[in-house]
């Protein structure tokens, strides 16, 4: 123990000693594994499940295979649960997170909010933070509207203690806040909603409010949404075992829900989804699983970089050990001790230098939290990265790795030396041609791998630049789109829409507007579920179709919504007032994508067209006008678009305006609540902004540039460390030299024969670094093409500013040392010898 | 061919100046052998150091082939370096990872000698020197004798006038040294001015004039027959 702590102080002191060499391992450790810890730190997120949900193991979710849709009806979910089959506890949700337009005093806002049974959050054996879970009878219709807010939309309400017992607007309706949930509760899912109501909330808050009628003749069961259905199994009983006595139902079902349940539908329990509770945990593992090992292929291999960086470091400095060590030897100290002595040095450093990287993925972290957070989805928000128990001993784990990969080869090559050649040697002696060779294949190696990061962080760069970027044939800076929700003002649907028609006519006559179009939902391109059939004429009562596209959307669109887009008429006509009052012929303007599938000849006009999903079909619509390709806003991809004039009794609370120029776009976002005020001081404007900023508040849009960043700053690692590596080691490998230079220099070398040939040797190896690492660059590059969005894996100008990145901190890195090199003296050399 | 006048040498130390040459003068004609003796911090090497243009920090008046050297800027001490001089170091200061053809064309490749030239000029070295046989073979292949002959080799390859040896035969056995002095003798007489630096009192006889240095001043110059131990 004496012998540790003596082994351990004198570690200590060497790295006190050679503060050069420490600094810079202390730098190049901290980079590597600060790297690692933000990588693990970000696939933990990913691949740990919900927290705050007691036993999920336990948790089944109930799917129906093969039926029409596959949620179960609020009875059929009541028959599972009276049945006591399988389950000790059985909760439902509503199929899907649902917009709800939030007020609180004056702050309006759109948030998320899922439908749960009264037992939700007792079956999930969660505490709530404040308040109650709900009560069985506010499960039922005519309940009363509460809620429970979630942790972090109750922090963005003002973190009111007293929240409970407040009331709220959800959607225009009064709903009293009953609980708060826990920090970090999501629900069974990983992407938690803002807010939960009970069942019974789901007619008057996301139907009647939202301007739908109660049919009469509908059952109970459209009082409901469809609901996802998630049960904890009986103590001792299997998943296979429970699936099997929940067949018992499934007769039953297919008389009662004949419409949904066909003849081979059933029951099936599996795990519930870590991302959407009814996908396949395996397909989600997977995906995950990939994305995290990129990560973490990415992170090993700038620890990787690191440690050989370090390894090599300790080999060359070494150089200037063997004598210290040989001495050990031979006054009786073990290979083991000295494998000890060196090892120990090598984890105080490794330990050091995890600390310094823990603060960096600190800080790092912080700043991934900060980018999340400025997203606009709010899905996306719900991530938050940090660090944690189990990072911390990834962290710890990190360091042990490093060290082993670092120090070990080190101390095993040191300690095996000649004694006696070592005892003869008199030191400072030049590094041999072996040596030499092997410190110039590591140092090409270093540039291999880094230019494979590089070259990977500046494909993605660009590949995010590009799609950060819009389409040019479609301004998107001078077009804003603005949100408004007359129904939470508590107007029913036909004054809604009068609010909608007065607030458009408003904004349309506004000097700064240019013309302005609607729509009952954000659509500006991309792609949908629908498919559109071809209806020959004639037979449109039950006569034959002919496909004509898949993933079509069928927007539903209003005044001059093409002219507010910039969207060229190419034939026919656009839209008229006729169009849009009730029984008028229906309708549809088409892109010319649809259009030259319909007509390859370009005579598609006159056409009868239907959109169609899975078994329903609308009724046909006559072509009137074909417009140009709209390219989806977030992929740029075009799809097939089928436009329709919105009907009288449709709301409308989307406006586009097509600014007459940029800055009157910035200056009418401004001013646009201002107005909508002015005319109408009740209701909430949701959102005001061009489309541009919607662009980049997409989803996939922020996720590319998400990417493209992570990836930036891996390549930036990577550089950085490779250039340090090359640095440190062409910096040893010439004071190592320090004889050899000192006797080119007696023997007539200038200092620019000096820094010539040593820039010459770190050219040599720079190409083939570049060379090898830019086959296996391109190499990785063409495997994961998918990833990379309008450039090419060969992209031309990332190959070149890959290519000038590496070899310019290259020549730089090997630049210092040759200046050092070529002011040795001589004399001084010499005198070494 | 060289004169020294008042040279000094001395280091700021916290005692203050420490001087390791003291007022040298001394004369030296074109094809002189001179040998340099002294013990130990007697300033032998500093001084072979100086005269080989080395060594740019010291005091007094050092003329070279009537060229000022202490009025030259280093860049242009140096090309007189390249014109004049070979050095030839006790520990041979061979460059390990090169062979010894390579050895011996680097001095040419410093002078820009033209590469077709310098072909011509190493071959007939390695044939004067007699080791064309272990042209292709590393220093660390050859014997501290053969290394040493190399390290002539190199030193005379680009022909130079004065020919600077600090302890040549300092790490060889005595038939080694000998032949290793019988081969500057060899030079001298073809016109070579040597200088060397020894301890050896039989090799120090080789010189037809002996300096002595202590405790960095001259402290005499004798003839080969005044060495108490002559053995010549």
């Amino acid at each position: 123990m004496i012998a540790l702590w003596q082994d351990l102080k004198y570690g200590l002191r060497m790295l006190a000693k050679n503060r050069g060499f420490t600094a810079i391992a202390l730098v190049t450790l901290a980079v590597g594994i600060g790297a690692n810890t933000i990588m693990f730190t970000m696939s933990d997120l990913l691949l740990r499940p919900p927290t705050k949900v007691k036993n999920r193991e336990q948790l089944a979710f109930c799917a129906i295979q093969d039926a029409l849709f596959p949620w179960f009806a609020y009875s059929a979910y009541l028959t599972v649960r009276d049945s006591g089959l399988a389950f000790s506890a059985l909760m439902a949700q509503g199929d899907d997170a649902r917009p709800i337009t939030l007020v609180h005093r004056d702050s309006v806002r759109q948030v998320r909010a899922t439908y749960v049974s009264a037992n939700y959050f007792s079956s999930l054996g969660v505490s709530l933070a404040q308040g109650r879970g709900f009560l069985p009878e506010e499960e039922r219709v005519g309940g009363g509207p509460v809620m429970v807010l979630g942790h972090r939309i109750w922090q963005r309400l003002g973190a009111d203690p007293n929240i409970v017992g407040q009331f709220l607007s959800a959607n225009g309706v009064r709903c009293q806040v009953v609980g708060v949930a826990p920090e970090g509760f999501t629900g069974v899912t990983f992407i938690g909603p803002d807010l939960w109501l009970p069942l019974g909330s789901y007619l008057p808050v996301a139907e009647l409010a939202r301007g739908s009628t109660r049919r009469a003749n509908a059952g109970p069961d459209r009082d409901y949404p469809g609901l996802c259905v998630v049960g904890r199994l009986k103590p001792g009983l299997g998943m296979s075992m429970a699936q099997g006595q929940l067949q018992a139902l499934v007769p039953r079902f297919k008389l009662e829900y004949a419409r949904q349940w066909r003849a081979n539908s059933s029951l099936a329990l599996r795990p519930p989804g870590r991302f959407m509770i009814d996908a396949d945990p395996a397909n989600e593992r997977l995906g995950t699983t990939i994305f995290s090992l990129v990560l973490m292929a990415v992170s090993a291999i700038i620890l990787f970089i690191a440690c050989l960086n370090l390894a090599n470091m300790l080999i060359v400095q070494g150089a200037s050990r063997h004598r210290e060590i040989a001495i050990r030897m031979a006054i009786g100290g073990g290979r083991w001790r000295i494998i000890r002595q060196l090892l120990i040095e090598s984890g105080l450093l490794a330990l050091l230098g995890g600390i310094l990287g823990f603060l960096l993925a600190f800080w790092g972290t912080s700043i991934l939290r900060a980018w999340i957070a400025a997203a606009h989805d709010p899905e996306l928000r719900t991530m938050q990265p940090g660090l944690n128990l189990r990072v911390l001993w990834a962290t710890l784990g990190f360091c042990l790795i490093a060290t082993l990969l670092f120090g070990l080869r080190p101390a095993l090559k040191l300690s095996k030396r000649d004694l006696a050649s070592e005892m003869k040697d008199t030191g400072g002696s030049a590094l041999g041609p072996l040596r030499r060779r092997r410190g110039g294949l590591s140092v090409a190696g270093q540039i291999a791998l880094a230019v494979v990061l590089v070259l990977g962080a500046t494909l993605l760069t660009r590949s995010a630049i590009y799609s950060a970027r819009p389409d040019p044939r479609f301004p998107l800076e001078d077009k804003l789109v603005v949100q408004v929700d007359p129904l939470s003002a508590g107007y029913d649907r036909i004054r809604s829409i009068q609010a909608c028609e007065a607030l458009a006519d408003h904004l349309a006559a506004l000097p700064d507007v240019k013309a302005l179009g609607t729509s009952p939902r954000l659509f500006f391109g991309g792609r949908d579920v629908m498919s559109i059939y071809e209806v020959a004429p004639g037979t449109e009562e039950g006569g034959t179709r002919k496909l004509i596209a898949r993933w079509a959307a069928t927007p539903d669109v209003g005044r001059d919504y093409f002219t507010a887009l910039e969207i060229p008429l190419l034939q026919g006509r656009l839209f008229n007032r006729l169009d849009h009052v009730p029984d008028a012929e229906r309708v549809t303007i088409i892109d010319e994508t649809l259009a030259r599938r319909l007509r390859p000849d370009g005579n598609a006009l006159g056409c009868l067209i239907e959109w169609g999903f899975s078994t329903e079909y609308s009724d046909p619509y006559r072509v009137v006008g074909i417009v140009a390709n709209v390219p989806g806003i977030a992929d740029r991809e075009v799809h097939a678009q089928m436009y329709k004039p919105t009907r009288p009794d449709q709301l409308s609370p989307y406006f586009y305006l097509y600014a007459r120029d940029m800055e009157s776009a910035e200056a009418l976002v401004q001013r646009i609540s201002q107005e909508i005020h002015q005319v109408d001081p009740h209701v909430p404007v949701l959102s005001a902004a061009t489309l541009a900023d919607r662009r980049r508040d997409d989803a996939s849009v922020w996720m590319a540039s998400f990417g493209a960043r992570l990836a930036l700053a891996a390549g930036v690692a990577a550089l950085f460390l490779a250039a340090l590596g090359i640095y440190a080691i062409k910096g040893y490998m010439v004071a190592s030299r320090t004889s050899e230079i000192g006797i080119r220099k007696a023997l007539g070398a200038t200092q620019a024969n000096i820094i010539g040939m040593v820039l010459r040797e770190g050219l040599v190896l720079t190409i083939v670094g570049l060379s090898v690492g830019l086959l296996l660059g391109l190499g990785v590059a063409r495997v994961s093409a998918s990833l990379l969005y309008g450039v090419s894996p060969l992209d031309p100008v990332s190959v070149v500013v890959t290519a000038a990145l590496l070899t310019g901190a290259s020549l730089l890195a090997s630049y210092i040392p040759a200046r050092r090199a070529a002011k040795v003296d001589p004399m001084e050399a010499l005198r070494h010898e | 061919m060289i004169t020294l006048k008042n040279v000094e040498k001395c280091y700021k130390t916290k005692a203050g100046f420490t001087y390791v040459l003291r007022q040298i003068n001394l004369q030296i004609a074109e094809g002189e052998f001179i040998t340099i003796m002294g013990p130990s911090a007697a300033g032998k090497s500093t001084l072979l150091n100086i005269v080989g243009m080395l060594d740019h920090d010291w005091e007094g008046e050092y003329t070279l082939a009537g060229q000022a050297v202490h009025t030259l800027k280093p860049k242009q001490r140096q090309a007189l370096n390249r014109q004049y001089v070979g050095f030839v170091f006790q520990a041979f200061n061979l460059l390990d990872s090169l062979t010894v053809y390579e050895n011996l064309d680097v001095p040419l490749s410093y002078r820009n000698v033209k590469t077709s030239q310098r072909a011509a000029i190493v071959c007939d070295t390695l044939d004067r020197f007699g080791i064309v046989g272990k042209k292709d073979l590393y220093p660390s292949q050859l014997s501290g004798g053969q290394q040493q002959l190399v390290a002539i080799a190199r030193a005379v390859v680009a022909n130079p006038k004065l020919i600077l040896a600090d302890e040549p035969t300092g790490n060889l056995h005595s038939t080694q040294g000998r032949e290793i002095m019988k081969l500057f003798k060899k030079l001298n007489e073809e016109g070579a001015t040597i200088i060397q630096v020894t301890h050896n009192e039989e090799y120090a006889a080789y010189g037809r004039r002996i300096i002595q240095l202590k405790d960095g001043w001259m402290d005499g110059e004798i003839t080969p027959d005044q060495l108490p131990g002559k053995a010549r």
